[in-house]
C-alpha cells in the first residue's frame, strides 16, 4: 500500500516542485538576461536629474519566450565624466516600485514606506538594505545597462538567476 | 423477476414496506440522518451563521466554474479573458461581482462565526477538533483570496501578488523555495498564473470541501452547542429537529444575504484596472482583509522584518489552532472567561484597528475610482525607443489601422481610412500634416490624441507611421511624378528614433497649426453618429465588423448593456475616451452634442434602429471656408521663411528660394489640401491612385487620371463643371461642397497624376494657373530634398 503511495507521490512532488530543480540553465537560449541593454544616447541623460528608462528583456516565461518591459532608475553625475547611478526601482522591502519624489528629494517606496536617498542609500523605514544598483557601460556614446534582479527582504544584495 | 426479491423489501420505521426509491437507495434513513437532527434548545437564527458560510461557499464554486467557462490563465490572455467576461459575456459582469464580493462577504462571515464559536465556547471539550478544522478552513479561504486575486491580471493584482510572494519568501530557510514552487520560476509570469488558478479553481476547493464534511462530521457528532444559559431540562424540553425550524431559519438568512449581494453587486461592479505593466510604477495594495498585515509591515525595520512577515502570522495562527488546549477552563459563560474574552477584544480591536488606521491613513484608497483608471499622457522618463512607439502604436491605432498599417479590417466602415503601405498616401502626406491629425485628429473619424499623448510622442508616431512605406518602395505612386522617388529616403528617416531629433522643439511645430473647429452642433444627431460612431459601431450599433479587431466594443443593442451603464458613465466615455479605443471626442463634440449621441446609443437598445445611410451623406461635414489643414507659421517680416512640411526643418536655416516666400508657402498649403479633398470626395471611386480600377467594372465610364490620352483631351475648365456640376450619371456635382478655388486645386491635384508632368515642366506654361503650379512643384521637390537630407543626421 504504501509502494503504491510512494509510486504516486514521488513524481507528482517532483512534478510540483519542478521549478525548485531548474534555477538556472533553463534560460540559455534567446535570453537578454546577463546582457547589457541598451538605454539610449548618452545626451538624453541631463546630469543630476533622475530619470526612469525603459528597457526590454527576453526571458522564457514558462512554454514561450515573452518579452518583458523593466524601467530603471538612471541619473548621470558629473564627476567623473559619463559615470552614472543607476538603479533598479524594485524596492528591497517586498518588491514594490519605487518612486523619485522630486518635491522631496528622495526616493519613496509607495507600499511600506521605505525611503531612501539620492544615491539609493537607506534613509528610512522597512527595507532591509538600499537600493539595487545595477551594472552600466557606456559604448559608443550610449548608456548600455545590465538588468539584474535581486532577492527582496534580506540585507545581502543577493541576485537571483532567471 | 421483482417479486423474488419481496423477502428482502425494506421496511421503514414505522414497518410499512419502503418504496421504489427507498428500497434502492436508503434515501429515507439519509434523509432522515441528514435533516431531522434534533436541536436542543430548538432553532436559533444565531445557529444559522454557519449554513450561511457553507452557502456563500456554494456560491462561490458556482460563480468559480461559471468564470471558468470564459477564462484563460496566461499572461497574454487572462487580462483580456476577465475584460471579456466583464464586458461582453451576458451577465459576465454581474457572476464576476457576484464572485469578487462573494470573496469578501465569505471572509467577513467566517470571522464572525469564528467569534461567535469563540464566545460561545464552542470550542471547549469536546469539540475541539471542530474548531481546529474551523481555523484550517479560514486559512485555506484566506489561501483562495489570495489565489484569486491574481488571476484578473490587472496591476493591482500583479503588484498585491508580488508583495504577497515577497513576504512568502521571507520565511527563514524554505520561504525561497516555497515562493519558488508557487510562482512557478524565478519571476511571476505564465507559470505563476496556472499555478495560482490551480490552486484557486482545483486544490483549495477540493481541500475545503474535505475539511468541510470532516467538520460537519465532527459538528453532528457533538451536536449544537447549547446556550450556556440554558439547563439540560430546559433544553430538552424546548428540542426541535432541523427540518423544518432550523432549516427555515438558515433558508430565509442565506435569501436575505443573497439578494443583499445582488443588490451590491447590481450597483457596484467588480472592478478591473488596466493591465499588469510590470515596468509601469503602481501603488500596490493588497484586499481590504489583508490591510492589517500591510500595516503591520510598515512598523518592522530592517531584520525584524521577518516579525511581521512571519513570527507575527505564525504566533498567531499557532495560538488561534491550538487555542482549545490554552483554554482549558470548562465555562462557556463569557462572563466567567475574563481572559478569554479580553484576548478577544484585544485581537478584534488590534485587526480592526490596523485595518481600518490602514484604509483611513491610506492615500490611496481614497482616489476615486475614475481618476485611477483615466489614462492619462504620463510624462517620459527617458528617451523614447522604439518599442515604446511600437507600443503606442498598438496602444492607439491598431484598432482602426491594423497591425500592418492597410487598415483594411475598418475599410468597409470607413472607407477613407488611409493605407500607410501604400506609397502614394505616404507621398501625399507631409510629416506635418500627420503629426497635426494625429494631435488634432482629422474629420470625420480620426481622433485627437493631444490629451491622450505627449507632443514628443505625435512625432515619434508619425514616424513610425512613415516606416509602413519602407517595404513598399518602389510601387507606383500618385504623386511621384511631381516628388522624388521615395526611395531616396534613406531608411533612418524611418526608423524610429525621434531621441535625437525630435524633442527640443516641439512646442514651435504645433503653434503653427490652425485647430479644426468642431462643427458638430450644426450636425443632427444621425449625422452626428454616423460621422463620429458609425466606423466603429456600425450602422445597427452592434460593432459586429469591428469587433475581430476590438474585442471590447459594446454592443449598443444589448439590453444588459444598456442598462449595465448609467448615462454619466457613458457620457463620460464620449468626451474623454475609454479603454484603449475609444478615443475622446471632447474636442469635437461639446457636452450637449454628446448628450445628444448618448440618447440616439440609447435607442438602440434591442434593435429598435438602424442607422440610415445615404453615401452622400456619409461623406463628412460641410467644407470649412478654412481649409482644415493649414500649415500657417507666419513668417516674421524679414527672415527667410520657414519651410514648413518637415517638422525638422523648421528650425533649420532654409535655403532661399527663388519664389517669394508667402506665396509658397500658401501654394504648398493649397495643394495639401486639395489632397484632403480628393481623400475625401474623390477616392472612393477614383482611388489612391486615380485610376478608378476598383470600381471600373460597376462604373465603366470612369477615367484612368494616369492616361495621358484622357489629361490631353480635357481641359481644366471642363474638368472644374464636372467636378462642380457633375458628369453623366454617376459623377456628383460638388458645387456647395466646394468653392470654385478649391476646385482649381484639385484639378491640380488631379493633373499630377497624368504622365505629362515632364513634357509640361519644358514647355511654357500655358496659363498663369499651370505656372504657378510647376513652382509648386519645384517648391515641393525642394522641400522633399530637405527632409531626405535631414535623415542620415539624425543616426549621428
Amino acid at each position: 500500500m504504501s509502494l503504491l503511495a510512494l509510486l504516486v507521490l514521488v513524481p507528482g512532488v517532483a512534478y510540483f516542485l519542478g521549478p525548485l530543480f531548474r534555477r538556472s540553465g533553463s534560460s540559455a537560449m534567446g535570453d537578454s538576461t546577463g546582457h547589457f541593454l541598451d538605454a539610449g544616447p548618452l545626451t538624453e541623460f541631463a546630469v543630476g536629474e533622475w530619470r526612469l528608462v525603459n528597457v526590454e528583456l527576453v526571458r522564457q516565461n514558462g512554454w514561450e519566450k515573452s518579452r518583458v518591459q523593466r524601467s530603471i532608475w538612471v541619473n548621470r553625475q558629473r564627476e567623473p565624466a559619463d559615470s552614472f547611478f543607476v538603479l533598479s526601482p524594485i524596492c528591497p522591502h517586498l518588491g514594490c516600485p519605487v518612486n523619485f519624489r522630486q518635491d522631496q528629494r528622495r526616493f519613496v517606496c509607495p507600499c511600506h514606506g521605505g525611503t531612501f536617498d539620492t544615491k539609493g542609500t537607506l534613509i528610512s523605514g522597512p527595507p532591509p538594505r538600499g537600493m539595487d544598483s545595477l551594472q552600466y557601460e557606456v559604448r559608443a556614446n550610449r548608456l548600455w545597462i545590465k538588468w539584474q534582479d535581486f532577492k527582496v527582504g534580506v540585507k545581502e544584495q543577493l541576485p537571483v538567476t532567471v | 423477476v421483482g417479486r423474488s426479491f419481496q423477502g428482502e423489501e425494506k421496511v421503514n420505521e414505522q414497518g410499512k414496506p419502503a418504496g421504489f426509491w427507498e428500497a434502492r437507495t436508503g434515501w429515507g434513513r439519509l434523509k432522515e440522518f441528514l435533516l431531522l437532527e434534533p436541536l436542543p434548545g430548538g432553532a436559533r437564527w444565531a445557529a444559522a451563521f454557519g449554513s450561511l458560510l457553507l452557502f456563500v461557499f456554494l456560491l462561490q464554486i458556482v460563480t468559480g466554474i461559471l468564470l471558468t467557462l470564459n477564462y484563460a490563465p496566461a499572461e497574454k490572455t487572462a487580462y483580456s479573458s476577465v475584460k471579456f467576461i466583464q464586458e461582453e459575456v451576458s451577465y459576465g459582469w454581474f457572476i464576476r461581482s457576484v464572485h469578487h464580493w462573494g470573496s469578501s462577504a465569505m471572509v467577513i462571515l467566517l470571522l464572525f462565526h469564528l467569534v461567535q464559536v469563540f464566545v460561545w465556547g464552542a470550542y471547549k471539550r469536546p469539540r475541539e477538533f471542530t474548531w481546529m478544522i474551523g481555523v484550517l478552513l479560514l486559512m485555506c479561504t484566506l489561501g483562495l483570496a489570495f489565489t484569486g486575486y491574481l488571476l484578473p491580471w490587472d496591476q493591482k493584482a500583479y503588484w498585491a501578488t508580488k508583495v504577497g510572494l515577497g513576504i512568502l519568501g521571507t520565511v527563514p530557510e524554505v520561504g525561497d523555495g516555497m515562493r519558488t514552487v508557487l510562482q512557478g520560476g524565478p519571476e511571476i509570469g505564465n507559470l505563476t498564473l496556472t499555478r495560482f488558478f490551480t490552486l484557486h479553481g482545483f486544490v483549495l476547493p477540493g481541500l475545503i470541501i474535505l475539511l468541510v464534511v470532516v467538520h460537519m462530521y465532527l459538528f453532528r457528532l457533538h451536536g449544537v452547542t447549547p446556550g450556556w444559559w440554558q439547563s439540560p431540562a430546559q433544553l430538552k424540553a424546548r428540542e426541535q429537529p432541523f427540518w423544518p425550524y432550523q432549516a427555515w431559519k438558515d433558508g430565509v438568512l442565506a435569501l436575505l444575504f443573497l439578494v443583499g449581494l445582488g443588490v451590491w453587486c447590481y450597483y457596484q461592479h467588480a472592478p478591473l484596472e488596466a493591465q499588469a505593466d510590470p515596468s509601469q510604477s503602481y501603488d500596490a495594495r493588497p484586499e481590504w482583509y489583508f490591510m492589517f498585515l500591510f500595516q503591520l509591515l510598515r512598523y518592522f525595520h530592517g531584520p525584524y522584518e521577518i516579525i511581521g512577515t512571519f513570527v507575527l502570522p505564525l504566533v498567531f495562527f499557532l495560538i488561534l489552532f491550538f487555542w482549545p488546549f490554552l483554554d482549558r477552563s470548562p465555562h462557556r459563560n463569557p462572563f466567567r472567561r475574563p481572559i478569554a474574552m479580553s484576548l478577544l477584544v484585544l485581537g478584534t480591536m488590534g485587526l480592526v484597528g490596523l485595518t481600518t488606521f490602514a484604509i483611513v491613513t491610506d492615500v490611496k484608497m481614497h482616489e476615486p475610482e475614475i481618476a485611477q483608471k483615466k489614462e492619462e499622457a504620463k510624462p517620459i522618463a527617458g528617451p523614447i525607443q522604439r518599442l515604446d512607439v511600437a507600443k503606442l502604436y498598438s496602444d492607439h491605432c491598431v484598432a482602426c489601422h491594423g497591425v500592418d498599417g492597410t487598415g483594411k479590417l475598418i475599410r468597409p466602415g470607413m472607407p477613407t481610412i488611409p493605407d500607410f503601405t501604400s506609397l502614394a498616401w505616404q507621398m501625399s502626406q507631409t510629416d506635418l500634416e500627420i503629426v497635426h491629425r494625429i494631435r488634432d485628429g482629422y474629420e470625420p473619424l480620426m481622433p485627437a490624441f493631444k490629451e491622450k499623448l505627449q507632443p514628443s510622442q505625435h512625432i515619434a508616431l508619425a514616424i513610425y507611421v512613415r516606416a509602413f512605406a519602407i517595404e513598399h518602395v518602389g510601387e507606383p505612386g500618385a504623386i511621384a511624378a511631381v516628388t522624388p522617388p521615395v526611395t531616396t529616403v534613406p531608411p533612418a528617416t524611418k526608423e524610429v528614433q525621434p531621441k535625437t531629433e525630435v524633442k527640443p522643439k516641439e512646442p514651435t511645430k504645433t503653434e503653427g497649426i490652425v485647430v479644426a473647429t468642431p462643427v458638430a452642433s450644426s450636425m443632427p444627431v444621425a449625422e452626428l453618429y454616423r460621422a463620429y460612431c458609425l466606423a466603429c459601431h456600425d450602422l445597427d450599433g452592434r460593432g459586429t465588423i469591428i469587433r475581430k479587431a476590438m474585442p471590447e466594443i459594446p454592443n449598443f443593442t444589448d439590453a444588459k448593456w444598456q442598462t449595465a451603464k448609467t448615462d454619466p458613465e457613458l457620457l463620460h466615455s464620449i468626451l474623454e475616451g475609454k479603454g484603449k479605443f475609444m478615443l475622446p471626442m471632447k474636442a469635437k463634440v461639446n457636452k450637449d452634442d454628446a448628450g445628444r449621441l448618448l440618447a440616439y446609443i440609447r435607442d438602440f437598445k434591442e434593435g429598435k434602429q438602424v442607422v440610415k445611410v445615404e453615401p452622400k451623406e456619409l461623406a463628412v461635414p460641410p467644407p470649412r471656408s478654412e481649409p482644415a489643414v493649414v500649415p500657417a507659421p507666419a513668417p516674421a517680416p524679414g527672415a527667410p521663411a520657414p519651410a514648413a512640411p518637415a517638422p525638422t526643418t523648421a528650425a533649420r536655416p532654409t535655403p532661399a528660394t527663388p519664389l517669394q516666400p508667402q506665396v509658397a508657402e500658401d501654394n504648398a498649403g493649397r495643394i495639401r489640401v486639395a489632397a484632403v479633398y480628393f481623400k475625401q470626395y474623390c477616392l472612393n471611386c477614383h482611388g489612391i491612385d486615380g485610376r478608378g480600377t476598383e470600381i471600373r467594372p460597376a462604373m465603366p465610364m470612369i477615367p484612368d487620371f494616369k492616361q495621358s490620352a484622357w489629361q490631353e483631351a480635357h481641359t481644366n475648365a471642363q474638368l472644374a463643371a464636372s467636378v462642380l456640376d457633375g458628369k453623366g450619371t454617376l459623377m456628383p456635382a460638388f458645387r456647395g461642397r466646394l468653392d470654385e478655388s478649391q476646385v482649381q486645386d484639385l484639378i491640380a491635384y488631379v493633373r499630377a497624376f497624368g504622365p505629362t508632368t515632364l513634357a509640361q515642366a519644358k514647355k511654357p506654361p500655358s496659363s498663369e494657373f499651370e505656372g504657378q503650379f510647376q513652382q509648386l512643384q519645384r517648391e515641393w521637390e525642394t522641400l522633399q530634398k530637405q527632409l531626405n537630407e535631414i535623415g542620415p543626421k539624425k543616426d549621428k
